[in-house]
């Protein structure tokens, strides 16, 4: 009893992650991506995910705490996040860095600066999000449990 | 003239003063010569007016002084003569009238124009003659007392002696106041001063005329002599004085009137020497006016007068000349003053009036020119909203798209997993999503190509393809859905010429967009009758005829390939191989109304009445017409003949031929489109380069030679009709049924039968006896045939039955019927068009495609004419590689500087069925291992495996630290040249960026093979393999052939020479594949 609740817990979880746009569909085909040959595949991406981010974040604030911002140091770091948050699929996080690369673009310390808090906010929230959805799943794997796949028509 | 505007409207009051004094001053200048004009004229006149007054002055006193003229010496030697006869004192009446009397009468004879001669002695008596009534009398006064009283007397006397003859009378006195004369004034005036003269009435008579009386008295003082003139004269001189139009007033001192105007007859007197007009002084001319002239006004009218004294036998007369005033005056002076206001009104109000009119000019320019800067801007900031809104739009799409393959890529994934059940609701249900997706897909991109041409981005491949089967594709891919409603799809391949040239370098993908978006427009709105597709190709020229009957067009189109800038159209020029292709699409739909024809072309436009719930962007015809101008040609609406229902679109592209070399290859390689001759209609034989010898043969040899024939038994009019046309065009035969009844009389009658041959058709019957006939199973005639012509083959029956126009079994009846009862030799095919293969089963050949385009070819290929192969069944799909066998056994470098997504790419190839994936991080590493390989493969002999290329394919990232995806593909490509002979490992770039951006086409001018998004979607995995696989796996088997040859000409290993010849077979296989 306890696990299916657990299980539809899970289910409404991530549902609210893909509407409030935390999440999109990269996410889902991930998770269709994992299987026998790769178990922890989406944690293990996840995971990567973290770590890079988190150096990233770390090398762009250095970056722009600079006297002299160098925009062009600045720049990959940004098109990376970008890349690898739009393969982790999330959204919030990618979007961040669009807005992020055009005041790149636009040499805008002030914007870039506005833009580094959203991106940081946007990726505090998805880390939050996802290590959640990771407990839950923990969870129910620990109680013997099927994590339920995720229905395509939401 | 507009600074001169500009200067007027900046300071318009300096204008105006400025034109008003040119004005002034211009206008002076005439004024003032006028002026100086009428005042000479006027003096001219006044100095006239003065001479002529002068002359009549002068006139009137010449009168006065010659008409009575020496009057008072005359008085006196009378009065003297007189005086010598009175001696004496004593005066008595006798003596007088005995002493002077004689000497009066004397006086009175000789002294010219005198009326009276008297002597008045002092004591009052009297004696005088006088003329009276042209007869002479003598008057005298004699007193019978002595003193004071006296008689007056007149008597008669006689002419000549002067003697008093007859009786006296009496007469009345000078006056009736006294009878004494002595008394007068005038007689004690000359008693005073010797002489004096006065104007009054004659002494005495019966007539008392006015005289002058000129009186002398004597020395002696004894009396006084008068002398009378009479005034008449004068006055009758003066009268006959021409006077111009003037009065003359003469009189005395004493006031009395001697000469009164004539037309003056206004009151008149006068009073203190002056005289007057009127009752009021004011009318008076003073007396002494002098020669001057004075103003007077008489009633209305100006008199000026002139005043003068004039002197007549001594009397003073005073006369008044007066002139009327009428054209002097302020008339001229008054004249030159109203003209200077004018003048000057006119210099004012002018260029009052011109300041006016510019200043309201200027402001409605001002006003103008401001609304023009307001729309201006305002069209500005539509074109930015615009080229935002693309812009947006082109943004979006990257993001939706992303999305929709996301959707798909699930689907997909749906479809593969194990818990979807074939057959399944779920299945179906997806089946539907991916429909949807794909509707949506096309959708987005319909939208996206409008705001790519919009902004203009809009690029043309430069890519082989085969157009024949271009545009078959796109008719049968339309042509089960038309059949659904009813409606057929025809492909009327006109004469041929597409198939000539069908191998052509272009656009592929926008021609069949074109043609998909107006097919499927024709199916969409036609609900009954068919659609067909013409098309036929024609040599371009400089000057590009499109059709005899659209001149309209074609103007039009020369126009605009000559206007549009594109290199592509100069290269067409340049290009001799250019080929223009025309192709109509005709519908029997509702068609589009006359006044919606121009604006249908346009964006988001739908025509009303057919619209009926159609669903639709009303973007396919703007971006249809888009692509056709981009391709060199143009798009119209044909007009139909009257009566026709439906819609004709015609539209042209250029598309330049392929080589020669690689027609021939394609040509042998399709096979199924016949690059045939066309023999025309006029008998003349086209030359066409790929026509079949024989067939060359057959044409050109002897018309008499016996053609195979067609039977054509179809429902479609429309088909059939354009089936006939092609294969008679082709020099065949054809026999048309309508009904299915109709069949087994036409089979009959053909000829070809047993019983029914002899003397039906001369010509047939001949020819079928002279040529022995092949066998029917397909046995070759040439052996079994001694007699056979050199041409070498004999006609042949072929039979095409729509399999729809009647029962089946009732058909297949009469032509097995018919089949028996052929004559022994004559072959004869039957083919069934009918979607359930019949008739497959009994040897007769089932096509279940639309009969046109290859599918009609390869039925007439039958024939023996073109060959007499019979054609392979259909084996579509035959060579579909599943999805999981995409890259299966292949080795695939990944290379991304991202870990995530190149975790997951490497997840998705391995699903895809890469045997292995090596992952690197940058540009750099790439190019080593790439190196590394290419050394090892030519140093080592080692694994066998390593002989062929190192890599299948190479997944490059574009952008990456230290060294990005474009440089290291140019750096792998630097390292493959160096190797030589056509080494080239196939890179496809996988980019977050989408397809036809500017990185996109970066990455095919670094090299690479081909552009994935990043979302690595299977079907466009597959896609892109299967291209690079059909572009490079020739050229890559070649090379390692001959690098097989190479290396087993050195190698003494028996196991290597093995492995390479076993190589080098394939290598020939694929050889001998590809190259005929």
């Amino acid at each position: 009893m306890e696990l299916v609740q657990m299980q539809k817990s899970l289910q409404d979880y991530t549902k609210s992650l893909f509407l409030d746009g935390v999440l999109d569909s990269q996410f889902l085909q991930l998770q269709q991506l994992q299987d026998e040959s790769n178990p922890d595949f989406v944690s293990q991406v996840v995971t990567l995910f973290f770590q890079d981010s988190d150096r990233i974040l770390n090398d762009l604030s250095l970056s722009l705490d600079q006297q002299v911002v160098d925009f062009k140091k600045v720049d990959p770091h940004v098109h990376q996040l970008k890349g690898s948050s739009s393969s982790i699929g999330a959204q919030r996080v990618k979007n961040a860095c669009v807005v992020f690369r055009n005041f790149c673009e636009q040499q805008n310390v002030e914007g870039c600066h506005r833009c580094l808090q959203q991106v940081k906010k946007e990726y505090y929230l998805v880390k939050n999000r996802l290590e959640t959805l990771f407990k839950l799943e923990q969870q129910i794997v620990a109680s013997g449990g099927m994590i339920p796949a995720m229905e395509l028509g939401f | 003239m507009v600074n001169v505007r500009k200067f007027v409207t900046s300071r318009p009051i300096f204008v105006f003063f400025l034109l008003a004094f040119l004005v002034i001053v211009f206008g002076c200048i005439p004024v003032t010569i006028w002026l100086r004009t009428t005042k000479n004229v006027t003096d001219g006149i006044v100095f006239c007016t003065e001479g002529l007054r002068s002359s009549l002055v002068s006139d009137i006193e010449n009168i006065g002084k010659f008409t009575y003229q020496k009057t008072s010496s005359s008085t006196t030697g009378l009065a003297n003569i007189i005086d010598s006869y009175l001696t004496n004192n004593d005066t008595h009446f006798k003596k007088i009238q005995t002493q002077v009397a004689p000497v009066l009468f004397k006086a009175y004879l000789t002294i010219p124009q005198v009326s009276q001669v008297s002597y008045i002695s002092t004591d009052g008596l009297l004696f005088s003659y006088k003329t009276e009534l042209n007869a002479s009398v003598a008057v005298f006064a004699n007193s019978s007392s002595g003193k004071g009283d006296y008689t007056w007397y007149t008597q008669t006397v006689d002419q000549i002696t002067g003697r008093l003859t007859g009786n006296a009378t009496k007469s009345k006195p000078v006056d009736f106041e006294s009878t004494d004369v002595t008394h007068k004034d005038w007689f004690q005036a000359a008693q005073r001063n010797h002489t004096t003269a006065f104007v009054g009435p004659g002494l005495g008579g019966e007539v008392n005329e006015a005289m002058f009386q000129s009186v002398v008295s004597l020395y002696s003082k004894k009396g006084a002599v008068s002398l009378g003139f009479p005034v008449k004269t004068l006055i009758d001189s003066l009268n006959r004085l021409h006077l111009k139009g003037g009065e003359l007033y003469l009189w005395t001192k004493e006031g009395t009137l001697i000469v009164p105007g004539r037309s003056l007859n206004a009151t008149f007197f006068i009073s203190n020497g002056s005289i007057c007009f009127g009752r009021e002084s004011s009318h008076c001319i003073p007396g002494n006016c002098s020669s001057r002239g004075y103003q007077v006004e008489i009633g209305r009218l100006k008199f000026q007068a002139f005043c003068s004294v004039l002197e007549v036998s001594g009397v003073p007369l005073r006369y008044t000349l007066m002139f009327p005033n009428k054209e002097r005056g302020p008339s001229i002076g008054s004249a030159s003053l109203y003209l200077l206001v004018a003048t000057m009104l006119l210099g004012l109000c002018w260029p009052l009036g011109f300041v006016a009119c510019m200043v309201n000019a200027a402001g409605r320019e001002m006003h103008m020119r401001a609304t023009l800067i307001k729309q201006m801007e305002a069209t500005q900031q539509a074109e930015r909203k615009s080229m935002n809104k693309s812009q947006a739009f082109a943004r979006a799409s990257h993001d939706i798209r992303g999305s929709l393959a996301g959707i798909t890529g699930l689907i997909d994934l749906c479809h593969e997993s194990e818990e979807v059940r074939r057959g399944s609701n779920l299945e179906s249900r997806l089946k539907l999503v991916n429909g949807c997706t794909k509707d949506l897909l096309d959708l987005l991109n319909s939208v996206l190509d409008t705001s790519k041409i919009e902004s203009g981005n809009m690029q043309l491949k430069e890519e082989e393809f085969n157009l024949a089967k271009l545009v078959e594709d796109v008719i049968d891919f339309f042509h089960p859905v038309a059949m659904k409603k009813g409606v057929d799809v025809v492909l009327d391949m006109h004469d041929g010429s597409v198939f000539k040239c069908s191998n052509v370098r272009g656009d592929g993908g926008k021609l069949k967009q074109i043609l998909n978006n107006l097919v499927s427009n024709a199916v969409k709105f036609t609900v009954e009758g068919h659609i067909s597709i013409r098309a036929w190709a024609q040599r371009t020229s400089s000057n590009v005829i499109l059709a005899p009957d659209n001149e309209g067009g074609l103007s039009k189109f020369s126009k605009k390939s000559k206007d549009q800038a594109g290199s592509m159209s100069n290269s067409i020029r340049n290009n001799g191989n250019m080929m223009e292709f025309v192709f109509e699409v005709d519908d029997t739909g509702k068609g589009i109304p006359m006044e919606m024809r121009k604006s249908v072309f346009e964006n988001y436009v739908q025509v009303r009445e057919t619209d009926q719930g159609q669903q639709g962007t009303g973007l396919g015809l703007g971006i249809v017409q888009s692509l056709v101008r981009l391709m060199g040609g143009e798009i119209r609406i044909i007009d139909k003949a009257m009566g026709e229902k439906g819609t004709c679109f015609q539209f042209n592209v250029l598309l330049s031929a392929a080589s020669e070399s690689q027609v021939s290859r394609q040509d042998t390689e399709e096979g199924e489109h016949m690059p045939w001759a066309i023999n025309t209609s006029s008998g003349g034989s086209m030359s066409i380069r790929n026509m079949s010898p024989r067939l060359h043969n057959w044409l050109s040899s002897s018309p008499k030679q016996e053609r195979s024939r067609v039977v054509l038994l179809m429902k479609d009019g429309e088909r059939r009709r354009v089936t006939e046309k092609y294969i008679k065009s082709l020099g065949i035969k054809v026999t048309v049924v309508k009904k299915w009844e109709h069949l087994n009389h036409v089979l009959e009658r053909l000829g070809f039968s047993r019983q029914g041959s002899m003397g039906r058709n001369e010509s047939l019957s001949s020819s079928s006896r002279e040529l022995p006939l092949i066998g029917m199973d397909g046995i070759d005639s040439r052996s079994q045939t001694p007699k056979r012509t050199r041409h070498g083959f004999s006609p042949a029956l072929l039979v095409v039955i729509d399999a729809e126009t009647g029962r089946f079994l009732e058909l297949y009846d009469i032509v097995e019927q018919f089949r028996r009862g052929l004559h022994h030799g004559h072959s004869c095919k039957v083919v069934w068009l009918n979607d359930r293969g019949h008739g497959s089963l009994r040897g007769d050949i089932s096509c279940s495609k639309p009969l046109h385009g290859s599918c009609l070819n390869r039925v007439l290929k039958m024939l023996p004419e073109f060959g007499g192969t019979e054609p392979k069944e259909d084996k579509q799909g035959a060579f579909k590689p599943s999805e999981d066998e995409l890259l299966s056994g292949k080795r695939v470098l990944l290379v991304d500087d991202d870990r995530i997504t190149s975790s997951i790419a490497t997840i998705k190839l391995k699903k895809m069925g890469a045997s292995e994936v090596k992952q690197c991080y940058n540009g750099k590493e790439a190019v080593r291992l790439v190196s590394e390989w290419l050394t090892q493969r030519e140093h080592g002999e080692g694994g066998s495996s390593e002989v062929l290329l190192p890599l299948d394919y190479i997944f490059m990232d574009c952008q990456m630290p230290e060294m990005n995806g474009y440089e290291a593909t140019r750096e792998i490509r630097k390292m493959e040249e160096k190797y030589g002979g056509g080494l080239h490992i196939p890179i496809i770039a996988v980019s977050g960026h989408d397809h036809g951006s500017t990185e996109a086409r970066e990455t095919i001018q670094a090299g690479m093979d081909a552009f994935l998004e990043k979302t690595l979607n299977h079907d466009q995995l597959a896609k892109v393999i299967r291209e690079i696989a059909s572009k490079w796996e020739y050229a890559s088997i070649r090379f390692t052939a001959s690098w097989m040859k190479h290396l087993s000409a050195f190698s003494s290993s028996t196991n290597f020479r093995k492995k390479a010849s076993s190589i080098l077979g394939r290598f020939s296989f694929f050889n001998a594949l590809t190259s005929d």
